[in-house]
């Protein structure tokens, strides 16, 4: 993980940005306010110091962009009633989209394992959801590496998978992918739970092992800043949506009537 | 004198809930290798990865035969992968609602213990997950409603892998009977 500001956050203070962000892209319609959103969070995501990968990122976003647009020319253009496609219309989903990939990708990419695990913890979530989170993020790796080995018997054994394969033979390439996985998550589990019936975590985490999880992470200046510059936004983005309604909205029509 | 206390046991034991959690793991990665394996978004993989997830959800279903899996696992799901993938948090309340609705089915059918619960709850929750899914879809794309028109399909092909992973998970189901690993 680079090192970079947002390494700095509570964990639960990107969480809470991410459903701030989440809620204001949804909340705002106007071309100005989803501006002043992807702004502020693309200058949270070049904080990230891998600009490499946000490049990429862009990259297949806008390949899907081209794709979708594509797409919409030709729906609008069979479909007249679904209305005439403009330069604004065209751009706010797209912006929406962008800044919610901004909001998830400095949460995701700067956030440590153990983080999201204290966090977890510290926002009270009822122990139904703490350990099945747990688990699910403790074998997400295990089950990359038994995916990868099972990538390797299929190799081994004469099966070439890849898009081809997965045309030719669909039936037959789930079943090779299927069985493994499904045998190894119910040999995992059949483990797993009896080892955590046996420490008695039927009681629930208890204090004791909440403590193990929850580690001495507290809000910091960083955080207070944060939520300074998210409220900030939300209050910029709010005039701009409230006093210029009409702002770059209507300036080039994409031709589809 | 001989008192009798009752002794209040949790709702989920811990052994259901790890079981979840796996699941929800093993879940997230094959769909992840299904899209890796078949070269990104087309209408087979998408099918394909609907299949598995819904083959699977049957298996969990019936291993865990209590009423709240699908919304336990939804909200596990959901929220460790916009934590740890980058997944998009907006589809959260469209999967819980969805989620609901198929606890709801299950419960009309007669509850998770019945047979054809896991095939009935699965049904309804890929069914009204994506529309609820079409819901949020059209919060986010409102300004150009040609663009949601031109999802509709995609979702479709989905829903079809989805009806097909029933099947599929009726096979898986039968054999791991056979097997002694899903008890009746």
């Amino acid at each position: 993980m680079a090192h970079s500001v947002l390494n700095r956050l509570d964990a639960r203070s990107k969480i809470l940005l991410t459903v701030l962000g989440a809620i204001a892209t949804i909340a705002f319609s106007t071309l100005g306010a989803q501006l002043v959103l992807f702004g502020v969070s693309f200058v949270m995501v070049l904080l990230i110091n891998r600009p490499m990968l946000v490049f990429v990122l862009y990259l297949l976003m806008g390949a899907m962009m081209l794709l979708a647009s594509a797409c919409t020319w030709v729906m609008a253009s069979f479909i007249p009633s679904l209305g005439e496609i403009t330069f604004g219309s065209l751009v706010i989903p797209f912006l929406r989209g962008l800044t919610m990939m901004n909001c998830v990708m400095g949460m995701a990419l700067t956030t440590k394992i153990e983080g999201i695990m204290s966090a977890l913890t510290q926002l009270r979530l009822p122990f139904m959801l703490t350990l099945p989170a747990t688990v699910m993020i403790r074998f997400i790796s295990t089950f990359t590496n038994d995916v990868a080995q099972v990538w390797e018997t299929l190799k081994i054994r004469g099966w070439e998978m890849g898009f081809v394969f997965f045309l030719r033979h669909p039936y037959l390439s789930t079943r090779l992918l299927f069985t493994p996985l499904l045998f190894r998550a119910l040999k995992s589990s059949e483990a797993l739970g009896v080892a955590a019936e046996l420490k008695g975590l039927d009681r629930g985490l208890q204090q004791k092992g909440a403590m193990n999880f929850q580690g001495q992470s507290n809000f910091s200046k960083a955080d207070a800043w944060l939520f300074l510059g998210a409220s900030f936004t939300v209050v910029m983005a709010t005039y701009i949506e409230l006093h210029w309604i009409e702002w770059g909205l209507n300036v080039t029509r994409l031709g589809v009537m | 004198m001989m008192t009798n206390k009752l002794v209040k046991t949790a709702y989920w034991k811990s052994q259901e809930l790890v079981t979840i959690g796996i699941f929800a793991a093993a879940i997230k990665l094959s769909s992840l290798l299904i899209a890796l394996a078949g070269g990104g978004m087309n209408p087979v993989s998408l099918m394909l990865k609907n299949l598995v997830f819904s083959a699977l959800l049957i298996v969990l279903l019936a291993r865990v035969r209590k009423s709240g899996v699908l919304v336990v696992f939804t909200l596990v799901s959901t929220i460790v992968s916009a934590l740890l993938l980058g997944s998009s948090i907006t589809l959260l309340p469209a999967a819980i609602v969805g989620a609901l609705c198929a606890e709801v089915g299950i419960l009309m059918v007669g509850g998770a213990k019945k047979a054809w619960s896991p095939f009935v709850g699965v049904a309804l929750y890929d069914l009204a997950s994506k529309v609820f899914s079409l819901g949020v879809s059209y919060l986010m794309m409102r300004e150009t409603p040609a663009m949601l028109v031109s999802v509709i399909p995609i979702i479709a092909i989905g829903y079809i892998g989805s009806l097909m992973g029933l099947y599929a998970g009726y096979r898986s189901l039968r054999e791991l009977r056979h097997a002694g690993i899903v008890r009746s």
